[in-house]
Parts: C-alpha cells; structure tokens; sequence
C-alpha cells in the first residue's frame, strides 16, 4: 500500500531526536533522544516532512539539508510550524549531522529525527524505503519530500535514485504550501 | 568461536573505511565527502610484519557518536597515541563500528580534531597509524558473537583486541559485559601483556 495525498500521515511510531541545545553545541558533545510526538506535531498545522538515505553521505550533505536551512525563513513565512528530516541513522548521529551543517538553534525549528529501521517510511509505501543492505547501509530512507496539514499529506514525492533534484528541493515544497 | 589470547586471527578479515590524513585533520571540513575504501587487514598485517611496532589494535564500539564512546572510550587513546606505539609496539589503531563508512569517518575526524588540539607537540611519526572504519553489517564481530541486534540495527559489543602482526596471533582481548569501560579501554591495553 502507498499512501498519498489526502492519507493521514502515519503517527504510530515516534520518530526520536536529540533536541539542539547550547550546552550540546559541540559536535561529539552527547545528550539523550527524545521522542518527537508526530501526532501533536501535526495537530491544526503545516508540517514539512523530509527524508533522507544517510547522514554525513555525499549527496545530502552537500545539497539537500542544505537548500532547505538557506531557506528557514520561506518556510516560517509560509506558516510551516516545523520542518523533520527523517533517517535511518540513530539520533546521535543525526544530532551530530544537524550541527556539523550548521543548524545551532535552540528554538529546533528543524529537527533531525530517527526513523527506526525505516519503518515511518515504510508505512508510506515501499518507495518511501531502500534496501542498502548489500553495501552495508541496512534498510534505509529513501529521499523524498512532503506536507502535512493538519496531519494530512497534502504532498508527498520521492526521489527516483535517492539523489536530489527539484522534487524534494525547497522552492517546490515552499510553491506547494 | 571466540576471539582468544595465543589463537590465531583470521585471513580475509575486511572493514570499510575512509582514509583519514592526520597531517590534513586540523583543517578538515567533516561535511567532506569521500568515497569508502576496504580495508583488508592481511595487508595492514604484510605492512607492519616484522616491524618495531608490529602489534595491531582493534576497539569496537556500539555506535559513533554515542555517549559512552565518544566521551570515555576512544578519546583516551587518541590522547595517548605515542604511548601506544612506544609502549604498546602498536603500530596501528582501528577503532570500528557498524555505522556506516560516512558516519565512521565523520566521527573519526571530530575526534581526532580534539584529540590533536590537547596535544600541541603530536608527531604523525610517534604514532600508530589511525583508522576508524565500519564493520559492515557487523560481519566480523557477529562471526565472534560479539555483535547483537536488539531491535535497532545490529551493533556491536564494546570491545578491545590486540593481533600482533608477525605471528598473527591475538594478544590480548577483552569485552564489556555491562555498561562503563573496564576491559577495553586505553588502561587495560597500557596494562596488558603483549
């Protein structure tokens, strides 16, 4: 089954993430994952929800999560309450990405967010996932992109290779809010 | 089959792994990216065979980036490289997980970046060459069952070997049987017979 526009997005896992913090600014600097209430988060608002295959790998670091933290203030215009980047990688890896990329602010706008095993992603259908398990990535995110309105997916696509193009860029999410 | 002191240790063991230039590591970006390579241990033992610091140690740690190791467990030795290699004969550190390569080498660099900052006089040449690398799938330490998957991905065991390259035999190991780093720290390798 894939879900799609007019679905609700699933809640009934809790994606978990470390919450940025000054005292946490450095990057090998630990604090523990809280659970991040997906069904409170999407409760009469606009979500951006994003995935991504890893952390710290080549083509999401150089442009995907980039693209999007150049554009915090589009977003924020366009009533989006929050913007969850999905991985498979645990929360202290996805902590420590957040940071090296720049993102320091305590208000969490932007939070980097385990999807265990993949399991969110593949509630939403099995392109939302991909195995990597044969070059010892496990199963992972796929790319992909979508909006949440009041927990209803009012968009959502995926990226064809898991690489980056237009789809899961911030201009066509912020021309589809 | 478990790792022990006086066995042999195995032919074909690989990790993959990102090279990491030390002299390059004061300026690194860790958003750089590069392309994983394997790791073939029987070339890193050919390499060291026969030298003055033929030992090879091995540290494993349940996930980069995670409290215990990043804190208490792998800065130690980072900090005490020299001692390693004049006390220990270790001619080269693999610190291994079953993060990804990315991840590993990432995390390695942070590392190695602090480590070095606390250590104004650090000479490359004084020290065992460094290594951080993924343990993929945790192939090689579930075939020592020293890897577990308790329903977040297979991980590994916090644990320490040391193989010396000559005789390829293994010298010392030790495993955490709970939480902390009793076994397997920078202590019990500085106090072990090798």
């Amino acid at each position: 089954m894939t879900l799609g526009v007019g679905d609700k997005f699933p809640t009934s896992i809790n994606p978990k993430y470390v919450p940025y913090t000054k005292e946490n600014d450095k990057l090998t600097a630990c604090a523990n994952p809280i659970e991040l209430n997906l069904a409170k988060e999407f409760a009469g608002k606009t979500v951006v929800v994003t995935a991504v295959p890893g952390a710290f790998t080549p083509t999401c670091t150089e442009q995907h999560i980039p693209d999007y933290l150049k554009n915090l203030q589009a977003f924020k215009d366009k009533g989006v309450s929050r913007i969850i980047v999905l991985s498979a990688n645990d929360p202290f890896v996805l902590s420590a990405w957040g940071k090296a990329l720049g993102y320091k602010e305590e208000e969490n706008f932007i939070v980097f967010a385990n999807d265990p095993l993949a399991k969110i992603s593949s509630e939403l259908g099995d392109k939302y996932t991909a195995d990597l398990s044969s070059v010892g990535f496990g199963v992972r995110t796929a790319r992909y992109a979508g909006i949440v309105v009041d927990g209803k997916i009012t968009f959502l696509q995926n990226e064809d290779e898991l690489g980056f193009t237009e789809i899961s860029s911030s201009k066509n999410i912020l021309d589809r809010i | 089959m478990p790792l022990e002191v006086t066995e042999k240790f195995p032919s074909n063991v690989e990790f993959q792994y990102i090279p990491i230039n030390i002299d390059e590591v004061k300026e690194v970006n860790v958003l750089k990216c590069e392309i994983p390579t394997l790791l073939k241990l029987d070339k890193l033992f050919e390499s060291l065979a026969g030298t003055n610091a033929p030992n090879v140690l091995i540290v494993a740690v349940p996930g980069a980036f995670t409290p215990t190791c990043t804190e208490n467990h792998i800065p130690p030795f980072l900090t005490h490289l020299t001692d390693l290699k004049k006390d220990k004969k270790i001619g080269a550190v693999i610190i291994i997980a079953t993060n990804d390569a990315f991840v590993i080498n990432a995390w390695g660099k942070l590392l190695i970046k602090d480590a070095l900052a606390a250590q104004p006089n650090f000479s490359a040449e004084e020290s065992p060459k460094i290594i951080f690398a993924s343990d993929v799938n945790g192939a090689f330490s579930k075939a020592y069952d020293l890897a577990s998957d308790k329903g977040t991905g297979i991980r590994t065991s916090r644990y320490a070997t040391v193989v010396n390259s000559s005789d390829r035999t293994v010298k010392y190991f030790g495993v955490e049987v709970e939480r902390g780093v009793k076994f397997s720290g920078l202590d019990a390798i500085l106090g072990a017979k090798l």
